[in-house]
């Protein structure tokens, strides 16, 4: 295994807005912590709310910038100026928004969405672009057809889809979620994450994801983290650590999902 | 091109398709928008259809009721003022006037007060604040009294009535397009879009601007009909068109002596101002309805 990801110290304190000289609520403050993500794995982030999850999630996109520490992408750029890397690192490190309606221009087709990174970032031509498309949309499981609607015209599983193909349509190597399944209703959410594993067999992304669902999280998580109030309390393979969760969150946690589980099939293993 | 469509290709309607089709469904709307269209034509190719020059004068034919009445004649459809002129001439011309330099001005006001509002809602901190609370704070004052104030001011006359309206009309629009623009940059898709590495002038042409264009459709038409009562307005309080410029306020103003013996004189112009204003709100309603429909589907 081969890191490709790594955030050494990585803090980052937010600016907890004054008004009127006094501060409205305390200052969120993340870290520092090292964290370090493999080649083709899956890593799933878990935690209450206002964990630090998804701000984790968005520092290792590169949409927040760290206060402190620094995140180094593991692999050689093709480019040498500082702001070419930083832009490098962006396209391999791609993210795919919680609610994907609200991450997909309204005012777009799916292939004026879809245009819009490969403009940016690369030097195809206009046909060119439309073959890609044409690609990354059966790869994600939608019709070429597709490049012509406009995002309300889909469903919320053909959206995150489109999400998904908004982030693949690079080549990236990391792709960080924030809770990608959940505003899917169970049946497309698996569909999702079959999709997920699929394309992580083909293309060999590293895939990081936050998700509440320990379900999914111990079906396809390779590790996980678990956060608390901005601290990394444990992390390790999944499997061990839904067998001997050592810290009292991550304990927590996991019995509140094992009580939902009928005791017959997963009540022994617990033990 | 062939008459027939062999292969049934399934349409992909734009937004502005199914705008338009869920407009249609209005029928005041419809109305509003014919109406609408044949004053846009009469603005365009007013002088053509006019049968007199509305300024020439004839003082054996002062105050000639409209055709329908017993003692009217076919030869002045909407009869004559007291100075002879034919009024149905005088008033395409005039309504041409108003029409047209209210398009224009709000125009003018909506490209600047985008280009302002777009660069205090995509900037933050003291500049921002700056634009935002001093132009809201003009928002107070009524669009027509800021407007005398600036004639009074200037000078009367056309021109700078139209560029006082214009001034009073662009902090609405400023305040409305940050409102909006601060709102979509909260939005997620900026953030991808600003991950994929786009400058401000992308984000603004391909994220914001599409987005903005319903916004700015309806506030359009609310200034339109704003622009054209504060033109007649100052055109009917003499501070507006001046001299040989015909234009329905000051058409008004010229015939408030002759109101008991002629009304038509008074009745005609009013009628058109209400037209003009009465269509472009209802416009605006139904464009506002059927973007909200639009939404929902």
């Amino acid at each position: 295994m081969t890191t490709i990801l790594s955030a050494k110290a990585l803090t980052y304190v937010s600016e907890a807005p004054r008004r009127f000289g006094r501060r409205k609520h305390e200052a969120f403050k993340l870290g520092p912590f090292d964290l370090t993500i493999e080649k083709a794995e899956t890593v799933a982030i878990i935690g209450g709310n206002r964990s630090g999850k998804s701000v984790l999630a968005r520092l290792l996109c590169g949409a927040m910038q760290p206060t402190d520490g620094e995140i180094i992408f593991h692999q050689d750029a093709p480019h040498s100026s500082t702001a070419a890397k930083q832009q490098w690192q962006k396209q391999q490190v791609r993210m795919i928004f919680q609610r994907s309606s609200e991450s997909l221009n309204p005012a777009l087709t799916i292939g004026g969405i879809l245009h819009e990174p490969l403009k940016l970032n690369t030097d195809l031509s206009y046909a060119q672009r439309e073959e890609k498309i044409a690609a990354v949309l059966s790869q994600v499981g939608l019709l070429r057809e597709h490049y012509f609607f406009y995002p309300h015209m889909l469903s919320d599983g053909q959206q995150q889809r489109v999400a998904m193909a908004r982030a693949l349509i690079l080549n990236p190597s990391v792709i960080v979620a924030d809770e990608p399944f959940a505003a899917l209703d169970p049946s497309v959410r698996s569909q999702t994450v079959n999709l997920i594993l699929q394309l992580q067999r083909d293309l060999g992304l590293s895939f990081v994801f936050i998700s509440h669902n320990l379900g999914i999280v111990r079906h396809i998580a390779d590790r996980m983290v678990v956060m608390n109030e901005g601290q990394i309390i444990e992390a390790g393979r999944t499997d061990t650590l839904f067998r001997w969760p050592k810290h009292e969150i991550t304990q927590r946690l996991i019995s509140a999902h094992q009580s939902l589980i009928p005791q017959a099939s997963d009540g022994k293993r617990l033990k | 091109m062939s008459r027939f469509n062999l292969y049934i290709d399934e349409q992909h309607p734009s937004p502005w398709q199914q705008t338009w089709r869920e407009f249609k469904r209005s029928h005041v709307a419809m109305a509003g928008i014919i109406m609408l269209g044949f004053f846009t034509v009469v603005a365009l190719f007013g002088p053509l259809i006019a049968p007199y020059d509305p300024l020439l004068q004839n003082t054996d034919t002062t105050l000639i009721p409209p055709s329908w009445d017993p003692s009217g004649t076919v030869r002045y459809v909407l009869g004559t003022d007291a100075l002879g002129r034919d009024l149905f001439s005088r008033l395409i011309h005039a309504s041409q006037v108003t029409f047209g330099t209210s398009v224009m001005l709000v125009m003018v006001a909506m490209l600047v007060g985008v280009a302002i509002g777009v660069m205090a809602g995509m900037s933050y901190g003291v500049r921002a604040s700056i634009i935002n609370h001093l132009l809201d704070a003009l928002m107070v004052i009524p669009t027509l009294l800021l407007a005398i104030i600036i004639v009074a001011i200037v000078g009367t006359g056309l021109v700078n009535s139209m560029w006082a309206i214009t001034l009073a009309l662009i902090p609405h629009f400023v305040h409305h397009t940050r409102n909006t623009v601060r709102e979509l940059m909260k939005k997620e898709f900026i953030l991808a879009t600003k991950l994929d590495g786009a400058s401000k002038p992308h984000i603004f042409i391909y994220s914001l601007l599409p987005n903005m264009i319903e916004m700015l459709v309806v506030q359009g038409t609310i200034a339109l009909s704003i622009a054209i009562l504060d033109i007649t307005a100052l055109g009917f309080l003499n501070l507006g068109a001046q001299g040989s410029t015909i234009e329905l306020g000051a058409m008004l103003a010229e015939s408030l002596n002759v109101v008991y013996i002629a009304p038509w004189n008074i009745a005609l112009p009013g009628l058109t101002i209400f037209l003009m204003v009465f269509s472009v709100n209802v416009v605006g309603d139904g464009l506002r309805a059927a973007l909200n429909r639009r939404l929902r589907h």
